[in-house]
């Protein structure tokens, strides 16, 4: 068996420390992704942008449409992955936010109501729990488990429009929520493969949403705005209105199938179709018919020409066919004509040339393809918009960090006072 | 699973009763009960009075009161014979008036073997067709066991309309080896059990594309081949495929391995009023994949409303004699008759949209069917705009596939130009034709023309091998047979038959020499079918050979229904010129299983009833050449 650098092997003492001294957090970020594992190392105080300390990739095998299929070789990656961030980051990698998609993946929209007893008036904190509590008071299917419970709106006795309830006078205090859910062995699945390197998950994240924390600034939030992820396994989107999430999903379909049809269209490897696409490959149809591509002959192939046109109808018709399943399942809901801000594409998927086009073909909105901003420190890493995912694990590690109570145990304190 | 309780407004099987003899037959009852059968169409008949006691079918027979003096039969057939002879009197009984009977027995021990022929000869003299589900014994169970199960199992031919045979030492493949010998005779039992409520239900339940008893008895051919079932069931968003694993995980299925080697399939996908088109058409293509390219899938499908939500396979097959494991010592069988290995892609007959579950006890006039029929006639209109739905879907989303379409035309006409048919036959075929030459010209498709003839021909035979042994037992005091339509797919003939049954003996002389004719016309036939299939298989070549539409004329054994409905057909075809054949009138099954590469073995992504792992081109036909 090969022998993977581990981070138990390395020497802990070269690591940094500044995770317990400093103000800021070390943040770390892991997608199990079905064409890359990706682990992004950032540092970043609770509010300020994320600095990207390293960035630690892995090919992904085992992993298929975003869920492992694989265990025991899709571990390997990961550990492959984390060795290389651990590296790079030159920090040592306690405790992760895990990435989940999948076809699995659902959502809906619900409102959560309770009514204030007799002998208080005051909204306090409790309320704002149960309220969460009684909005995931729903049947979900039996083996599923709630990933996120997201705020939309309060509404206190009625009144709409309320942005913090807490100190305000009321009977009845009701929210909207957005709820996804998941299957729970599934999620399960990628929770454990981590959790036996020796790692502690901080929290599942759907990769969907995390993606949406960095491509997607306050302002197209409060516009209105649809972040698709084409990833190589699952296609994640998030519709967010109003600033709240109203709308998210998964289409088990990536760059994978794009591969997958090219390879069994022209008969070519999957290894030499994914290069072929890369290099060559073009969603949108009208060049010039007849071009050819001429494949080198290499070991294992046999080189031949190829129609540029044959190419790209493949890709042509997948991409449609995603886009076109998208809308269909985006237009169940109202959200989709209130997108002020337009469409933003991201993933490793949306590199592929003429997808923007394609896309604003089929949703007749404006598209973008944008990549993770509002970082510091390793840039170039944010700029691919493969990263967009993990990278937006930091952010909503960041944010979660945040909103979380301050606690601080005893020995930490000491260590504090003596640390000085 | 079935209700017997249930009643209904029109059909084929009004009474059924489920006999169990001996102690494995009341073990299967046992297990039906479980199931959910209703217990009072359930007879245990046994020898042994302490097991009859223990069983809890609504009635029970005593066998032997003075034969065996309620203790078993001690394994000897003769003793059974005896006993079961004895109570001749409470049996028929059980049976007036009863249109179907199931007998159950594990063959090779005394009652079973011994009583079966002998209340399957009681229940073919009562008016009611006789189904028999038997088991063989293990190998372990000895020589002698497996000789008397042997004998039973020729004499039970001459007397049962079906005989459906499970091999004990096939059971026990499924059964893990570590579980309890108990659980291995509790998955025979349950085979059993679901085989009855498969074949009630296929038969009874009315098909969009309809299977009826004709069908089965094509493909259990012989008494010695072994049986090949499976039943799966399954709801939720993959249900297709979860359903058809599970009926392949039957242990007689051997995880679908032996589907290869069979030359006849027959598979029933029946679902709730959701059931779609492409479930159907997923579920098929993935079954295909287990059987052999040249085999002869007889197809059908049905809604039933009491699905709803799930969807249920069940998959009928036999393997070729020869290759049965053990062959039992056996005359030549005089109701069954082995059908030459023919070679045909689909059957599909269509029948009326509206199914219902069909397996009520309570006993109903025999007059009311004749309302029912002339209703599923008058129905018969509304079938054929169904399936120009179908048409037009078929012509945006399927190219590629072979043109198979068989119509009740086709089969009525045939039966029309027999010598001894009656008359009536001819109106309701006139108006079909119209209908038919409507379809076409709606999908403005080319159908391959002797196709048609196929299934026209196997349910002639089907047709006439049932006269022909019930011509040999006149049925006393009863003029109509609801057992008569429960064995023909057209209803209409049921009422005319019979009376030509009864009268005359001589109908059987003349029908014999008819069959070795639509043989010999069949298999040019069937070549023909075969060799244009495998051209429509391979993309390149899609041209039909005009030879090979024409062959089947001069030897079809009437051509005047063939060439009418090739009159009706436009010449050109839709979509492009060069492939007549490539526009198909409805949905065909695919022969090629449909690649999905690199995600063939993950779970399939299903949305809109579309596999997404299918590439997209290939959905949607759009043609890549590299």
């Amino acid at each position: 068996m090969r022998h993977f650098p581990c981070y138990k092997v390395l020497d802990p003492n070269r690591f940094r420390t500044r995770t317990l001294m400093g103000r800021d957090s070390i943040l770390v970020g892991l997608e199990i992704g079905t064409s890359k594992i990706c682990v992004v190392v950032g540092e970043a105080s609770a509010t300020g942008p994320i600095k990207i300390l390293g960035v630690g990739q892995a090919p992904s095998r085992g992993v298929r449409k975003g869920e492992i299929v694989d265990f025991e070789t899709a571990h390997k990656c990961v550990r492959e992955a984390l060795a290389d961030a651990e590296e790079k980051s030159d920090v040592m990698i306690k405790s992760v936010f895990v990435g989940v998609t999948g076809a699995h993946i659902q959502s809906f929209n619900n409102r959560g109501a309770v009514n204030l007893p007799e002998e208080r008036d005051e909204i306090d904190e409790t309320d704002y729990e149960d309220v969460a509590v009684s909005a995931r008071d729903v049947s979900i299917p039996q083996p599923n488990l709630f990933l996120h419970t997201i705020l939309q709106h309060y509404y206190v006795d009625g009144q709409e429009g309320v942005l913090n309830p807490i100190g305000m006078l009321g009977r009845k205090l009701e929210a909207d929520f957005h709820i996804i859910h998941g299957v729970g062995n599934r999620i399960k699945n990628t929770v454990r493969c981590v959790k036996e390197i020796g790692l502690d998950v901080e929290d599942v994240v759907f990769t969907g949403l995390a993606s949406a924390q960095v491509v997607l600034t306050q302002q197209q939030k409060d516009l209105g705005a649809l972040a698709i992820d084409i990833g190589g396994g699952s296609t994640d989107y998030v519709v967010y209105v109003e600033g709240a999430v109203k709308q998210s999903g998964v289409l088990a379909v990536g760059g994978d199938h794009v591969t997958n049809d090219i390879s069994m269209g022209l008969r070519i490897p999957m290894a030499r179709a994914e290069r072929l696409k890369l290099d060559e490959g073009c969603a949108i149809l009208g060049a010039v018919s007849g071009e050819a591509i001429h494949l080198k002959d290499e070991t294992g192939f046999a080189g031949r020409e190829i129609e540029r046109e044959m190419l790209n109808t493949i890709i042509y018709c997948r991409m449609r066919e995603v886009f076109e399943l998208l809308k269909d399942s985006l237009e169940r809901e109202p959200f989709l004509q209130m997108l002020g801000s337009g469409i933003y594409l991201t993933g490793g998927c949306s590199q592929l040339r003429g997808i923007q086009e394609l896309a604003q073909e089929v949703f007749n909105i404006p598209v973008h393809v944008v990549h993770a901003h509002s970082t510091a420190g390793l840039t170039a890493a944010s700029e691919n918009p493969q990263f967009a995912t993990a990278i937006g694990l930091l952010r909503y590690a960041q944010a979660a960090h945040a909103s979380r109570p301050q606690k601080k145990g005893l020995l930490q304190r000491v260590i504090k006072i003596f640390g000085r | 699973m079935i209700d017997l309780t249930a009643r209904r407004a029109s059909g084929f099987c009004r009474t059924l009763k489920i006999i169990g003899l001996g102690g494995a037959g009341g073990n299967a009852l046992d297990r039906m009960v479980l199931d959910g059968v209703n217990p009072a169409a359930l007879i245990a008949a046994n020898t042994d009075a302490q097991a009859l006691t223990a069983s809890v079918a609504g009635s029970k027979i005593q066998l032997g009161i003075v034969a065996t003096r309620g203790l078993g039969s001690g394994g000897d057939p003769e003793l059974g014979r005896l006993a079961a002879e004895e109570a001749a009197g409470e049996v028929r009984k059980e049976l007036d008036g009863v249109d179907a009977v199931f007998l159950l027995a594990g063959l090779g021990g005394g009652t079973g073997s011994g009583a079966i022929p002998v209340i399957a000869e009681q229940a073919r003299e009562a008016g009611a067709l006789v189904i028999a589900v038997v088991t063989l014994p293990f190998a372990f169970e000895g020589k002698r066991r497996i000789a008397q199960a042997g004998e039973a199992l020729c004499a039970l031919g001459a007397h049962a309309d079906l005989v459906i045979c499970f091999e004990n030492d096939r059971m026990g493949d499924g059964v893990s080896p570590s579980a309890g010998i108990a659980q291995a005779f509790a998955a025979a039992d349950q085979t059993m059990a679901q085989s009855v409520a498969a074949i009630t239900a296929l038969i009874s339940r009315r098909g969009l594309i309809h299977l009826g008893f004709d069908d089965l008895k094509a493909v259990l051919r012989g008494i010695n081949a072994r049986c090949l079932f499976g039943y799966g069931e399954a709801e939720g968003s993959n249900r297709p495929f979860d359903a058809l694993a599970r009926a392949l995980r039957n242990p007689l299925m051997d995880k679908g391995r032996l589907l290869r080697d069979c030359d006849t399939v027959l598979v029933q996908v029946s679902g709730g009023p959701e059931l779609t088109l492409n479930e159907v058409q997923l579920l098929m293509e993935e079954l295909n994949r287990h059987v052999d390219d040249r085999a002869r899938v007889l197809f059908g499908t049905a809604v039933d409303p009491q699905l709803a939500g799930r969807i249920t396979v069940t998959i009928f097959s036999s393997l070729a004699q020869e290759e049965a494991v053990r062959q039992a010592p056996k005359a030549a069988p005089a109701s069954v008759v082995a059908p030459p290995p023919v070679e045909k892609p689909v059957v599909v007959v269509v029948e009326e949209k509206a199914a219902e579950r069909q397996q009520p006890v309570e006993v109903i006039q025999a007059e009311e069917i004749n309302p029912s029929e002339s209703e599923e006639q008058q129905e018969s209109e509304p079938q054929f705009i169904e399936e120009e739905e179908a048409v037009e879907f078929e012509g945006e989303e399927e190219v590629k596939e072979s043109p198979v379409q068989f119509t009740p035309t086709a089969q009525a006409t045939l039966f029309g130009d027999e010598p001894e048919a009656p008359r009536e036959h001819e109106e309701p075929k006139a108006e079909e034709i119209r209908d038919v030459e409507e379809v076409a010209e709606v999908a403005e498709a080319v159908e391959t023309p002797q196709t048609p003839e196929i299934p026209g021909i196997e349910s002639a035979r089907a047709r006439l091998f049932p006269s022909q042994s019930r011509v040999a037992r006149p049925v006393p005091g009863r003029t109509l047979h609801p057992s008569a339509s429960f064995l023909k797919p057209q209803p209409p003939k049921a009422e005319p038959e019979s009376p030509v049954e009864a009268a005359a003996p001589e109908v059987e002389v003349e029908e014999e020499p008819l069959e070795p004719v639509i043989e010999q016309a069949a298999e040019p036939v069937i070549e023909a079918v075969q060799e244009s299939l495998e051209d429509l298989a391979d993309l390149e070549n899609l041209e039909v050979p005009e030879e090979q539409v024409k062959a089947p004329e001069p030897i079809a054994p009437k051509p005047v229904i063939p060439e009418r409905l090739l009159r009706s057909e436009p010449p050109e075809p839709v979509k492009k010129p060069s492939s007549p054949a490539k526009a198909p009138l409805q949905e065909t099954l695919k022969f090629e299983p449909v690649t999905r590469g690199r995600f063939e073995k993950s779970e399939p992504t299903i949305v809109d009833g579309q596999d997404l792992d299918v590439p997209t081109y290939l959905r949607r036909n759009i043609r890549i050449r590299p």
